[in-house]
């Protein structure tokens, strides 16, 4: 399951909390009192109102329904090479919306795609294929983001997909286009259309009922306007302008809405990260069949664990307190299945090594192992990941987020440290572009000492933060001893963790010629 | 939207008719995201004003009660991004109920209060079809009618929306993701 869903899971979950019932009284109080009159609304100007509407949707109806002329497909698809070859003559194409258009936006595209520039209500962004960079401006911060670009990155705004993406047919001389994942036909029902004193050819895209219509010149062969009415026979109706000038913007800061003293800040990932990151995951996949007995402090954990299976029995000294996970691979869930047994409590959670949700059991949820139940009984919870209980995991912190290429609030570097004592030759840094502007509680920096001669292993993994230029770190997590198991893997048997100024040593030891009965991860 | 716009033969008793059948869910929508007693009555008051307003268009659209529901999520938005710090978040509450221990309880409320002050970062039509989606369980031509979109248009609203949603938490919650102990 990804994050995204897991995140609508946690909003649907979140959102069962019925309305208290004094709120609900008062509230169906408030609906009584508000149409008995004792609000009574300005009536005002209501019939000039109810006319001028009449008027102007009678005049939209009117120039909709303004149709002359027949086609043909065979016409039609000669005319539609015709616009092909007049496109790619063109050095740019600039399309706008009416001045009067509350969603107003301009967009630039060169001939053959590669640059494209827009800027509109929704944001504005510069994506230049020719110098692989792509740049958005965030108005509120008054910065650039230039950072490589990515597949997405000239479809950031739905309009502009749009839009580039029926230019891009028709400069192609495609009679479909793909336009919000759907394939739409161009199609040229309505031959001639009048408009301005003038015909126009025009093509029709049905979309949900809504009809897109393009206005084509005869003459130059170009489109010059394209009508977008809403499909809910609502009567909404938005006209793009479409010009050819013989230039166009050649970066960001030339485009309206932005500021001539924004700062740009560049974002460039190491690519090695990737390569690192494979390595990290390949390095968890493999996982041998141990039992493994873990300290911390006066907790002990018993850990039996197969490739797809894993039992962890807790119990801390001088309590009667014991607690059972049992965890099971299971595809379906794209992930784990565990139950929790935390006497009197039980807790079922559902989690893949990343994300975990946990529950309460109740009897209603018992039978959650069935499988695709587990949706069912997700209920809010905290993130996990693996856990320092888990040699395989304990070293090995998720670096799946930073390879995000749509996260913005921070930049990476990848360097070898000079020092000698340094706690691993390879040293990640995750920082925050603005540190001082993060919110309370957020870590501003992260730093991963990496050691490839040891599997990869986090020998030193510093979270903190960055006050007035001053760094304070505020976790620590070092890995003091390892060592290898008989097929060659790294784990580590002594790690250390502070956090808040409160220590705490896990000590892992490992059997890997035991062999583990199955009856071992039975249901309880 | 801001001013009045009148319909001759819409009837006052027939939106108070309308209002009257979706109350409840009307309530549940904006009571979801705000989750604060004193927010979810200014914000109600402001959507019977609205819908006051809007009634010619609400009473001719083809899902009037869609419509509703997005004005009341419209201005549950408007709550979020006014006040906000000041919503206490379900998680936070049904964790309490649970019974955590103390470090899952704080990890709880900061998801919780992060998740709602996300959908107030979100564009509003995003918003409005996460929270119609997912609070209503509205269909996507509902949202759509709502919206005045297309349905993939809609939908491409959820889908950005609740993208954009996992990468706020990301961002504002990244320690959620290396929480070290199992539980």
């Amino acid at each position: 399951m990804s994050f995204e869903n897991q995140v609508e899971e946690l909003m649907r979950e979140a959102s069962l909390k019925p309305v208290p019932p004094e709120l609900s009284r008062r509230l169906e109080r408030q609906t009584e009192t508000f149409f008995t009159g004792k609000i009574v609304p300005n009536r005002g100007r209501q019939w000039r109102r109810v006319v001028l509407s009449l008027v102007t949707a009678a005049a939209a109806c009117v120039a909709l329904m303004f149709i002359t002329g027949l086609g043909t497909e065979s016409s039609w698809a000669s005319e539609l090479q015709q616009i092909s070859a007049a496109l790619k003559n063109r050095k740019w194409i600039h399309i706008r919306s009416l001045s009067g258009d509350a969603e107003r936006f301009s967009m630039w595209r060169d001939a053959m795609g590669e640059v494209v520039a827009y800027s509109g209500t929704d944001g504005v962004y510069f994506s230049n294929k020719n110098t692989g960079r792509y740049q958005e401006y965030d108005s509120v911060k008054n910065l650039i983001y230039d950072k490589p670009i990515f597949a997405a990155d000239d479809t950031a705004s739905e309009l502009s997909a749009m839009v580039g993406s029926l230019i891009a047919a028709m400069a192609d001389g495609r009679e479909q286009v793909i336009i919000l994942n759907e394939t739409v036909s161009i199609d040229r029902r309505p031959d001639l259309r009048k408009k301005a004193g003038k015909m126009w050819i025009e093509a029709v895209l049905d979309i949900n009922g809504g009809q897109w219509s393009l206005l084509i010149d005869p003459e130059t062969h170009l489109p010059r306007f394209w009508q977008i009415s809403r499909g809910d026979n609502s009567g909404n109706l938005r006209e793009l302008v479409f010009e050819y000038p013989s230039s166009g913007p050649t970066d960001l800061t030339k485009l309206p809405g932005v500021q001539r003293d924004a700062r740009v800040v560049i974002r460039d990932f190491p690519k090695s990260l990737d390569d690192l990151r494979n390595q990290i995951q390949a390095a968890t996949d493999s996982i041998e069949p141990y039992v493994a007995v873990v300290t911390q402090d006066d907790t002990a954990s018993l850990v039996w664990r197969t490739r797809t299976q894993s039992r962890i029995e807790t119990r801390r000294a001088n309590s009667p307190e014991q607690r059972l996970s049992l965890k099971q691979s299971n595809k379906s869930f794209n992930g784990w299945v565990a139950s929790v047994r935390q006497l009197p409590l039980t807790w079922l959670s559902v989690f893949n090594e990343i994300d975990a949700f946990y529950s309460k059991v109740d009897p209603e949820t018992e039978n959650f192992v069935r499988p695709n139940r587990a949706q069912s009984v997700m209920r809010n919870g905290v993130l996990v990941t693996g856990g320092l209980w888990h040699p395989e995991t304990a070293a090995r912190p998720d670096l799946t987020m930073f390879l995000n290429k749509r996260a913005r609030d921070y930049r990476a570097s990848v360097q070898n440290p000079s020092a000698t004592d340094a706690p691993a030759p390879l040293l990640l840094e995750f920082w925050h572009v603005e540190p001082e502007k993060n919110e309370e509680n957020a870590w501003d920096f992260r730093r991963y000492w990496i050691d490839p001669e040891r599997g990869y292993l986090t020998m030193r993994f510093d979270e903190g933060n960055v006050h007035e230029g001053n760094e304070s770190v505020t976790r620590v997590t070092v890995v003091k001893q390892v060592a290898q198991s008989p097929r060659g893997h790294w784990y580590p048997t002594v790690l250390q963790s502070t956090y808040k100024g409160k220590t705490r040593t896990f000590r892992y030891s490992l059997g890997f010629d035991t062999s583990i009965d199955a009856t071992l991860f039975a249901t309880p | 939207m801001g001013r009045p716009e009148e319909c001759p033969n819409s009837r006052e008793g027939d939106l108070m008719e309308l209002v009257g059948d979706n109350e409840a869910t009307m309530i549940r929508t904006i009571w979801r995201i705000l989750k604060c007693p004193e927010d979810t009555e200014d914000a109600y008051q402001e959507v019977l004003a609205t819908a006051w307003k809007k009634r010619g268009t609400i009473l001719r659209h083809a899902n009037p009660r869609a419509l509703l529901l997005r004005i009341c999520a419209n201005a549950a938005y408007d709550s979020i991004r006014r006040h906000p710090r000041s919503h206490s978040s379900i998680a936070e509450i049904e964790i309490v109920e649970s019974a955590p221990r103390p470090d899952e309880h704080a990890t709880a409320r900061e998801l919780g209060e992060n998740l709602w002050e996300a959908v107030g970062e979100l564009p509003r039509r995003q918003a409005i079809a996460v929270c119609m989606r997912i609070l209503n369980d509205c269909r996507f031509a509902e949202i759509a009618g709502a919206l005045q979109c297309a349905e993939a248009t809609a939908r491409q609203h959820y889908f950005q929306g609740r993208q954009r949603l996992g990468e706020q938490l990301r961002r504002r919650c990244p320690e959620l993701l290396f929480e070290e102990t199992e539980k």
